[in-house]
Order: C-alpha cells, then sequence, then structure tokens
C-alpha cells in the first residue's frame, strides 16, 4: 500500500473529504527517487515556478513528477510554502523561518538545491540568507568546518590568496 | 566529500553576496572551486555601491581608476581601487571612496568646496598648493578672531541606512595658536534642523606645551590687545572630554567631530559647522584639506 502524505487538515482521512472542499484545487506531487507522493493544494505548490508553469501549461495530470528532489526535502518545503501561503504577518513569517531554518548544514543543503531546481525563490531566499549568516565574520578555517569542505587548494595557492587579502585578516 | 561548493554558481553567488566583502574575500580561501565565484563579478557588483558608475564618471583628470578602467577590470578590482584610490570628482573639490570593509561610501569635501568666512581675504585665509592633499591645494589660516567653516553634502550621496562620522581633516603649522583653551563648536545635522552639537579641541595639548612660551606680539594696526591681555580661561565652564587628533594614514591630523545617521532614500541636506566666535581670540597655524564623512568603525 503506497504512503500517501496529506499536508493539511489532519482530520481529513479520505480523498472524498478533499474533493467535496471543490473551491480548492489539489494536486498530487511525486518524488520519483523515492516514489513518496503528496496531497498539496494548488494555490500551494504554483509557488514553486517550475509546478506553476507545468499546471499553466496544462501539463499537470493527475500526479506531478518531481525528480531530484526527496522525500523528507519535500515534506518541509511544502511545509513552508503552506506557511508562506497562508500568513501575511511579516513578523510571524519572520519567526516562523528562524525555527523552520534551525538545522544542519546538511538539510540546509538540500532545501537549498531543492528550492533552486524547484524555483520557490521565496525558500531560495531565505536559506540564502541563514547561510550567509552562518559564514559571516568567521574565517576560512571555521566556513570549511562548518560547511564541511575539504581544503584541496595547493599551498602556493593558499600563499597567494593570504595576500592577496591580507587586510581581511582578524586582529 | 565536498557537496556545498557543488551548488550550482548562481546559489553560491547569491551565499556570498548575502555576506560582506570581508566575508567574500574569507570564502575565497575555502576551496578553488569557491574561489572562483566568490572572486567573481556578480558578488562583487552587489558589494559595489548602485551609483558607483555615475561617481565614477565625475571623476578629473588622470587617476588610476582611468587607467584601471582601460584594462576591463573585474568588479572586485574596481572595488579595491575606489578602496585603496580615493577619486578626485567635481572639478576637484569632493573626493569619494568606499569603506573597504563595508562597501559603503565615503566622501571627503576639500577646502574648496566650503564655505569659509573670511576666507576669500588673504589676510585671514590663504590658499596653497599642497601635493600632500589629496586635491593638490589646501587653505592655511593665517589669523582670525572669527573662526566659522560650514560644509554641505546631499545625503543621496550616502550609503541608506548607515551610521556616519565626520572629521576635520588638517594639519597645524609651527605657528599654531588660539585654540589651545577654546574648543571649536560643531554642529552636525539636515539644515534648519536640530543637529547634534560638541565641543572639540585641535589642540588639545597645547594649552600645557606652550605653558613657558611667550605669544608672539603683534604690533601696529594689527595690534592686538587680546592677546597681551589674555582674557580668562573659558575651558572650566566646558566640556571636558578633550579627544585627541588622531594621525591619518596619509600624515595629515584628524578629529572627530560628530556623527549622523543616514536613512535609505532620503535627500537632504547635511550641514557640518566649525565655530570659534565667541573667545574674540586671534587663532592662527591649521591647514585645512577638508570635512571627511564616513562610515563608523571605517579607516
Amino acid at each position: 500500500m503506497k504512503k500517501l502524505k496529506f499536508i493539511g487538515n489532519p482530520l481529513l482521512q479520505s480523498r472524498e473529504k478533499i474533493n467535496m472542499s471543490s473551491d480548492k484545487k489539489w494536486l498530487t506531487l511525486k518524488t520519483t527517487e523515492d516514489n513518496e507522493e503528496f496531497v498539496v493544494e494548488e494555490s500551494v505548490a504554483i509557488m514553486s515556478n517550475v509546478i506553476k508553469n507545468m499546471v499553466e501549461d496544462g501539463c499537470a495530470s493527475s500526479v506531478i513528477p518531481v525528480p531530484r528532489v526527496k522525500g523528507n526535502a519535500m515534506g518541509k518545503i511544502i511545509e513552508f510554502c503552506k506557511k508562506h501561503t497562508e500568513e501575511s504577518d511579516e513578523k510571524v513569517l519572520k519567526e516562523f523561518d528562524a525555527e523552520f531554518l534551525n538545522l544542519g548544514p546538511d538539510a540546509l543543503y538540500d532545501l537549498m538545491v531543492s528550492a533552486n531546481f524547484l524555483e520557490i525563490k521565496v525558500l531560495l531566499d531565505s536559506v540564502t540568507t541563514k547561510v550567509a549568516d552562518m559564514i559571516k565574520g568567521k574565517s576560512s578555517e571555521e566556513i570549511r568546518n562548518i560547511l564541511k569542505i575539504e581544503n584541496d587548494l595547493s599551498a602556493e595557492e593558499i600563499e597567494e590568496s593570504r595576500r592577496e587579502n591580507c587586510w581581511t585578516r582578524q586582529e | 566529500m565536498n557537496y556545498w561548493d557543488m551548488l550550482p554558481e548562481g546559489c553560491i553567488a547569491e551565499i556570498v553576496s548575502h555576506t560582506t566583502p570581508v566575508d567574500a574575500c574569507r570564502v575565497a580561501l575555502v576551496s578553488p572551486a569557491v574561489r572562483s565565484v566568490a572572486d567573481s563579478d556578480p558578488v562583487w557588483d552587489s558589494f559595489l555601491p548602485s551609483d558607483y558608475r555615475q561617481l565614477i564618471s565625475r571623476a578629473v583628470g588622470n587617476q588610476p581608476i582611468h587607467q584601471l578602467l582601460s584594462a576591463s577590470p573585474s568588479k572586485k578590482d574596481l572595488y579595491l581601487s575606489l578602496a585603496h584610490h580615493p577619486l578626485v570628482i567635481d572639478a576637484g573639490d569632493m573626493s569619494f571612496s568606499l569603506d573597504k570593509r563595508t562597501g559603503k561610501k565615503c566622501f571627503m569635501m576639500g577646502a574648496r568646496a566650503l564655505t569659509i568666512v573670511w576666507g576669500d581675504t588673504p589676510r585671514y585665509w590663504r590658499w596653497r598648493s599642497d601635493s600632500g592633499s589629496r586635491f593638490g591645494k589646501a587653505i592655511e589660516l593665517i589669523s582670525v578672531c572669527w573662526f566659522e567653516i560650514h560644509g554641505r553634502i546631499s545625503t543621496s550621496l550616502l550609503s541608506g541606512d548607515t551610521a556616519y562620522t565626520t572629521y576635520l581633516v588638517y594639519r597645524p603649522t609651527t605657528t599654531l595658536y588660539g585654540f589651545e583653551d577654546l574648543p571649536l563648536e560643531i554642529s552636525v545635522g539636515i539644515t534648519g534642523e536640530e543637529s547634534i552639537k560638541r565641543n572639540v579641541f585641535v589642540d588639545p595639548e597645547g594649552g600645557v606645551q606652550r605653558e613657558n612660551v611667550t605669544r608672539p606680539r603683534r604690533m601696529g594696526l594689527f595690534h592686538n590687545f587680546r592677546a597681551a591681555h589674555p582674557r580668562p580661561q573659558i575651558a572650566s565652564s566646558v566640556n571636558a572630554d578633550r579627544q585627541n587628533p588622531r594621525t591619518r594614514k596619509d600624515g595629515w591630523l584628524e578629529i572627530e567631530l560628530a556623527e549622523y545617521y543616514n536613512k535609505e532614500g532620503e535627500n537632504r541636506e547635511l550641514e557640518i559647522s566649525l565655530l570659534e566666535v565667541k573667545g574674540g581670540n586671534w587663532k592662527s597655524g591649521l591647514i585645512i584639506q577638508g570635512l571627511e564623512i564616513r562610515p563608523m568603525g571605517g579607516k
């Protein structure tokens, strides 16, 4: 039995109940990497420019395949988009984003790649700002550690860069 | 395994653009793949002020920027040039540069751009060529009783949402006197509105150093009775916080005047005033390059 995820009112148990609220359009998104399905309001799904284009071009049939995005990332993305469609208070959204993005670099990376691929500008901007804040004021070594990047610069390249950028050295 | 540096370049560029020029240089040291993005034009274009092209077009004569421009510079090169070599603009009366760490705009109003009371009378103030001044000239205070200088700049030139500090950039001559116990009354604010007022001493050590030195006496038409019979010192009633002038990298002195917070999107006139008109004594011996306005914390 395929796992069907309903993002919305947790009291709704079946498809029929959803279809009764006919003023809202619903889409099913399926992550092709791990075959997870998500039933989402169209107004939430079209925060992704990619999905929006598919819907407008009429290519969206009953199930929209979403490659490259894993199920757990998709779930989080939908949660984000839903909040941003429902809530208009800037302050509330800011607090939500701060809490939402309180993730490790791995999860942030997945979010960023997915948001970029799906063209969800609001989410991409939020993750970008979050990562920028994580690296601001840090030394190169610390940035490498935070983002888990290997240092594969040669000794000469490091020395040359140090000389060019010596005015940024922390006292 | 690296993965952050496998992000699409656009994503890395966006992240770095949201940091600061200092951070971008540190990020460039992280890995070769990240380096090329951290040094790229989209990133450094975001650090340059939006009106940098317009400001460069106002540059006079032949300056380092012009040679650079003829060599297809990167945006990073342009940024560093504007940070290291203040650009003289507007017929040689003003200079523009970038605060290296933040990319915020800095300006110096040369002496020619200032309103100096009695400045056109050589007996009181004299213009001189000065290779040490970025404007090639400076004005020397020969002798005045009434010391009054105003500098005005449009706030639309300044970087938005930035806290600025203002400075007098000057050098004393060997005949510096009259300032030792009297402060300059500083006022910084929007013309016609409430301003920040301070007292600064351009010669804070002078009162101590010159205790035992006889003041030169002037005879004849310009004999000043006040110099011969000095008034009681006003110093005691004045703000005793004597901030010392600082020596700048270009060898001039600067004394901090007052601060101004520039809000984004405003177009007002900021006025900086320096007055000493109450002491009534003769003052002499300053060479003034100009008034500088730069972001707080910048050098």
